[in-house]
């Protein structure tokens, strides 16, 4: 179990009783994609801090950098993409690291799960052979003792007669029992955080319950920090302590849960939540966010999200808004998210 | 009341099917949709929830005549739907229009947006020039929320959520009485999503139009539903108001379908965990179809295979103990 106060996180050196310095560290990643007759900037200087044992959503719509800031950060992007910033990890930089430093980190210590289990699985080897390659990779495991510890991992991730389904295909197995399976490969390196992009997006509501479970319960049991990306509000509320929403490639609120839904700061928060119906509860007519998503080579000068903003002014047009603290964990992008009491900082 | 639109009888829609996949294996047979009657009556939506392959698509392409029926019966306007194919049918067809998941794959890339919508006017020998019939796709634009310059455009200039909005126009242009929403907003942004939801309600109550609303998102569903009707392997399991259905369900499949949906606002909620996956359509369990994963079921519920009865609120639900687990579990 962690403790909360180690939870509470340093943000552009504001002391915030911290114990230890965070788990990982991203600062300033920027991520241009060379697209031959132009370069793209996809991601402009993300700033992110995550503790041991937290949990932290990523909320965004497609393109908005939630899975290129993880990709850039373990160096998964390949030869088109510029990363630039430092991702501090154990004391190292990520960044521009050797190959043979990052294959030491990449699925041991971090460990990251896609949206299609099928797709990621090997198709033509049987799982339990999967699951031994990455024990020898991550843990130096052969022979017996690597297929006794695929048997505990796939048991530890609840599929039952463990040391029978080593011996079954991906295609033998559901949509919802591959991921268990591609999270237990995930487990195998014993990471101290697990990235899950979009984990339950392909899988059924009542698949994806179970599967959410099956995190939240790995995480209490091993103190692992969990990175949960994904589109759906309400996954991320569930199952994370702390949301960053990304717009086209900045975090532009990061927030507790309560927070983020009692108080948004940002108006494009406050716009995804208007725009989502309720289940229960009178219904009433949704509140669309006008316009699209601006692309990353037609970005306007100012604020990105001043075109389709309600509460939009000419300062919004002219310049970035500065990165302000609202509150003591709470901060957001946004000029008119400053409070007259606290003088903003990041400016 | 008025006069049903559509009225779809026992559809039935079974593939013969080799069992384990083998050439030489067992003739078996795969109940895609087995047993499905539903009523829609003109400006009104019936929405079909349910986990992929429970036959929400198969029922879609069944009423739209993209599939044959194995047997059962539907009837437009009263009158019973001739062969596919047929003259008659061609008429009738024109007034059920169906709008897709993926715009870009439901749109051809290499033709200006504006030409395809004009497509099912040359189709339907609608309209004599091409003047009139640009008139009538310009006039189809502006009112799905496009502008003129739109209509040269190809789908690759467009956004996701204006494609949708190309779809549906080219779905209109018809003026069609009964449109096929399968999944129309899933592979669209949420904040997409929701100015797409609206234009679907605001041409609902400018044209009169019926929806068969197929969506996984069981939200979505209560937002532009009349009534719901919740798909288990092939059959409904549930039917009814969607705000009583989605606040007090009676079914346990729906129970559980509920109870997995992560709401947003931080409430702490019992959550009711399904163990295992739903079962392959080749292989339905005897009985009910839902009792190998129903922790309720007894043993009457393998026995027996539960149909669809009314309950005092007025709601249809296919479950031995319904009238039991009101308000249980």
């Amino acid at each position: 179990m962690y403790c909360p106060a180690q939870r509470q996180c340093v943000w552009k050196g504001r002391s915030i009783s911290v114990i230890s310095p965070p788990l990982i560290d991203i600062r300033g990643l920027t991520v241009d994609f060379d697209a031959g007759h132009r370069v793209v900037r996809v991601l402009h200087g993300v700033d992110l801090a995550i503790e041991s044992g937290e949990a932290v959503g990523l909320v965004g719509e497609s393109g908005s950098g939630k899975s290129v800031t993880w990709l850039a950060a373990l160096g998964l992007l390949g030869g088109r993409a510029r990363v630039k910033g430092a991702v501090t990890f154990e004391g190292r930089n990520l960044v521009g690291a050797p190959a043979h430093e990052l294959e030491a980190v990449r699925g041991a210590r971090i460990a990251m799960i896609f949206q299609d289990p099928a797709s990621s699985l090997n198709p033509v080897y049987r799982i339990g052979r999967q699951l031994c390659e990455a024990l020898a990779l991550h843990r130096g495991l052969t022979g017996q003792a690597a297929l006794a510890e695929a048997a505990r991992l796939l048991d530890r991730v609840g599929i039952a007669d463990a040391a029978r389904r080593l011996r079954d295909f991906p295609h033998e197995l559901s949509g919802g029992m591959n991921q268990r399976v591609m999270i237990a490969m995930a487990l195998s390196g014993q990471p101290q955080i697990l990235i899950a992009d979009e984990p339950t997006t392909a899988l059924d509501a009542t698949i994806q319950a179970q599967i959410l479970e099956l995190l939240q319960e790995i995480r209490r049991d091993s103190a692992m920090a969990l990175v949960l990306i994904s589109h759906d509000l309400g996954v991320v509320a569930e199952n994370t302590d702390r949301v960053c929403v990304m717009y086209a490639g900045r975090i532009v609120e990061d927030a507790p849960i309560d927070a983020i839904f009692d108080r948004p700061a940002h108006p494009y928060t406050s716009g995804l939540l208007a725009a989502l119906p309720e289940l229960e509860g009178p219904r009433r007519r949704l509140v669309a966010i006008p316009g699209v998503v601006p692309e990353p080579w037609n970005l306007p000068p100012g604020c990105s999200f001043a075109p389709r903003c309600g509460e939009v002014t000419a300062a919004c047009e002219a310049s970035l808004p500065p990165t302000v603290q609202v509150e003591s964990r709470h901060r957001a992008a946004c000029l008119r998210a400053r409070r007259p009491h606290e003088p903003g900082i990041g400016a | 009341m008025s006069q049903p639109l559509l009225e779809a009888s026992q559809l039935t829609r079974h593939y013969k099917v080799r069992r384990g996949g083998r050439l030489f294996g067992h003739a078996a047979t795969l109940r895609a949709v087995d047993g499905v009657s539903f009523t829609l009556r003109p400006g009104r939506t019936l929405g079909l929830v349910g986990e992929s392959g429970c036959g929400k698509t198969t029922t879609a392409r069944l009423v739209l005549g993209l599939l044959p029926l194995t047997s059962g019966e539907m009837r437009l306007d009263g009158e019973t739907l001739p062969k596919a194919g047929s003259t008659r049918w061609r008429e009738l067809r024109r007034t059920v229009q169906m709008v897709y998941q993926d715009p870009l794959a439901a749109l051809d890339r290499r033709i200006a947006v504006g030409r395809q919508v004009m497509e099912p006017l040359a189709i339907h020998g609608i309209g004599t020039s091409t003047v009139e019939r640009r008139d009538k796709a310009m006039a189809i634009l502006e009112s799905v929320g496009l502008q003129a310059h739109h209509f040269v455009r190809y789908p690759h200039e467009l956004s996701g959520g204006q494609r949708q909005r190309i779809v549906l126009a080219r779905a209109l242009i018809l003026e069609p009485r009964l449109l096929v929403c399968d999944e129309p907003i899933s592979a669209l942004d949420v904040s997409i999503q929701a100015q797409v939801v609206n234009l679907l309600l605001d041409l609902q109550a400018k044209m009169g139009l019926a929806y068969l609303f197929i969506s996984h998102d069981l939200r979505m569903v209560r937002q532009v539903s009349h009534e719901v009707a919740v798909m288990y392997l092939g059959r409904i399991v549930e039917r009814g108001d969607p705000d009583r259905l989605f606040s007090a369900p009676t079914h346990p499949y729906t129970q559980a379908l509920v109870s997995a949906i992560p709401v947003a606002a931080r409430q702490r909620r019992q959550r009711l965990i399904l163990k295992g996956d739903p079962p392959n359509p080749v292989n339905v369990p005897t009985g009910c179809a839902f009792h190998e994963r129903c922790p309720i079921a007894v043993a009457h519920c393998r026995a027996e295979t539960p149909l669809l009865r009314p309950l005092a609120d007025g709601r249809e639900v296919a479950c031995h103990l319904a009238a039991a687990s009101v308000g249980g579990l």
